[in-house]
């Protein structure tokens, strides 16, 4: 586990270490989008092998083997299960795999499918050590924006855009009124931006904290949100759900893949699909590329919160 | 006896008395409308706290018994303070009103309202001991259900079928009563399927175990597992899985998905199910 406060630039030093230390097999969790496909790369390198990305749809394959002879990565291995009745069954295979082969053998997973499988199956007990890239914090988060973004200083750049947010909306709610309330020093309108201001030093502060816990840390979507609320023009994130429980449960299903199809939830779960989904686009939860379903950078956050409020993510 | 302070001589004796003041009880008409204005405000309060509070705890899984066990506390709490300020406006505590309005007290609930008083007593320690909170699932008798309110009379659950039940609370301590969750937003669920004897049991139990843990519903960690187990009866073979789900709201929905799917594949895997024969009561 990484300690709070380390630029993530050492994520890489601390896997080689891991690397180093003679595991046979390692399991590496992390978020979608959180740098886990550029760490695996870099141990392919060093273990002088292929990187093995699995895509969408190799469960149904039928049976996934590793290589017998030499050291073995694979990234997104969620793909290897479906959550339905016989959905486990390559999965398992892999297990026996990893309990008869030497290593070493560095498996990449996302971190909400892992978490899910570790309580399911037997994955966890099969592998030697589990690397996690945990989510970012304030610190990680301001040097991940000056470094990728070019941003100075992100807490002055979020502060001037929200009081920038607070006095069109001020501006609004003046030129809106039916009835103008006139009081002593201003309208209401002024003196509730005045009273903002007034106590704008404990606002600076935790702006950056609210974006990481607007995007449960996640690196891509704390960069995308970053230029939507410093940027008039950019997307906004979606502004809470209606979503019933079974759409909520297919919102998981695409969460955990990362990227997976309509048809392998068609096959995974009896619930209306399509409507799901359509409801899911329809509210900028999820977008759709080149065939394969994904959670809108800009939704990551809210879409984190509310499987853990509806406790799918445990 | 004679008052004044004026010393009188009966015989040889001489009786001194003094007056003595009894504080009167006040029942002047503003005295009255002011209790039974403290009464309503304090049912309005109530009413209000409570609303709030279930809508808070709908708004999370995690923390909804929490949040709804507090109810009570609070209905309790606003009710207690407004019996005491209307003792106080109604009352001087002395000690001579307090005796007299306790013997009153104590005669009328000898004679009318023991049930009544056993009521209230029972919802006061439901509501500090809590052997149940709002939001769990209890057994009690033949009433299965989800606690949704704890009154100061009685305990209201509401059953799979939508029935509302009304349970006094001072049964709770004379029967017995069973609490699935415990204040715990999991539960554990219990599907149930039945095999004929040639059944492959092993395919089976796989394929029960796969739909427990597939199950959109389904809450596992290190304490919650996921259990098969195959007991054989004279005629068939029984499957009972053991699994939690992630909210007790969940628990008929969990059964009815992984029976219907476990059935759906024991079909298309060619296992036989059986039918279990239902005792016949002769009496009626």
């Amino acid at each position: 586990m990484i300690p709070e406060g380390i630029p993530r630039p050492a994520i890489e030093e601390e896997f080689q270490s891991i690397l180093d230390a003679g595991y046979d097999t390692i399991a590496v969790a992390s978020q979608p989008w959180s740098g886990r496909s550029q760490l695996l790369d870099g141990a392919a390198q060093s273990l002088d092998t292929d990187l093995i990305c699995v895509s969408p749809g190799t469960c149904d394959e039928g049976s996934f083997s590793l290589q017998t002879d030499g050291p073995v990565v694979l990234d997104n291995c969620q793909h290897l299960f479906q959550r339905r009745i016989g959905g486990f069954d390559t999965l398992e295979t892999l297990t026996e795999d990893l309990l008869g082969k030497e290593g070493p053998v560095v498996l990449g997973w996302n971190s909400f499918a892992w978490q899910y499988l570790a309580e399911v199956t037997d994955i966890q007990r099969a592998v030697d050590t589990v690397y996690s890239i945990d989510p970012m914090d304030a610190d990680a988060a301001e040097s991940f924006l000056r470094e990728t973004l070019g941003v100075s200083n992100p807490e002055k750049a979020l502060s001037e855009a929200a009081d920038a947010h607070l006095a069109e909306r001020a501006e609004a709610d003046r030129t809106s009124s039916e009835t103008a309330l006139e009081t002593t020093g201003g309208t209401l309108a002024r003196l509730r931006t005045a009273v903002r201001n007034r106590y704008r030093g404990s606002v600076v502060e935790s702006h950056l904290e609210g974006l990481v816990s607007d995007t449960a840390g996640n690196p891509t979507a704390i960069s995308h949100l970053f230029q939507a609320r410093t940027d008039p023009e950019a997307d906004g994130s979606p502004n809470g759900f209606d979503l019933s429980y079974d759409e909520t449960y297919v919102l998981w299903l695409v969460f955990a893949a990362g990227e997976t199809t309509p048809a392998a939830l068609h096959e995974t779960t009896a619930e209306n699909v399509a409507l799901a989904l359509s409801r899911l686009e329809r509210q900028d939860i999820i977008e759709r590329s080149d065939g394969l379903l994904s959670v809108r950078p800009l939704a990551f956050g809210a879409v984190h919160t509310e499987l853990s409020r509806r406790r799918l993510l445990w | 006896m004679v008052t004044g302070g004026i010393p009188h001589v009966i015989g040889r004796a001489v009786l001194v008395t003094e007056e003595v003041d009894v504080p009167p009880i006040g029942l002047d008409f503003p005295t009255i409308a002011a209790a039974i204005l403290t009464f309503a405000v304090a049912y309005v309060l109530a009413r209000l706290g409570a609303i709030a509070l279930s809508i808070a705890s709908e708004q999370t899984v995690r923390h909804r018994i929490t949040i709804k066990t507090l109810i009570p506390l609070a209905r309790f709490t606003i009710y207690f303070l407004a019996v005491l300020v209307v003792f106080g406006l109604l009352f001087d505590l002395d000690s001579t009103q307090l005796v007299a309005f306790s013997g009153v007290l104590g005669a009328v609930l000898g004679l009318g309202v023991q049930d009544l008083f056993a009521n209230v007593v029972g919802g006061v320690i439901i509501t500090f001991e809590r052997p149940y909170h709002p939001g769990d699932m209890i057994e009690f008798g033949e009433y299965y259900g989800e606690v949704t309110g704890i009154g100061l009379r009685s305990t209201t659950l509401v059953t799979n079928d939508d029935d509302e039940i009304s349970v006094p609370n001072h049964k709770l301590f004379t029967e017995s009563l069973a609490n699935a969750n415990s204040g715990k937003p999991q539960l554990m669920a219990v599907p149930e399927l039945h095999l004929a004897n040639e059944a492959d049991i092993e395919v089976a139990s796989t394929i029960l175990r796969d739909a427990m843990r597939s199950s959109p519903y389904l809450y596992a960690s290190d304490e919650c597992p996921i259990v098969v187990r195959v007991n054989q009866q004279p005629a068939y073979i029984t499957l009972r899985g053991r699994a939690y789900v992630n909210d007790v709201r969940h628990e008929f929905a969990f059964q009815s998905d992984v029976t219907e799917r476990a059935l759906a594949a024991f079909t298309e895997a060619d296992i036989e199910t059986a039918s279990v024969p239902v005792a016949i009561d002769s009496e009626s």
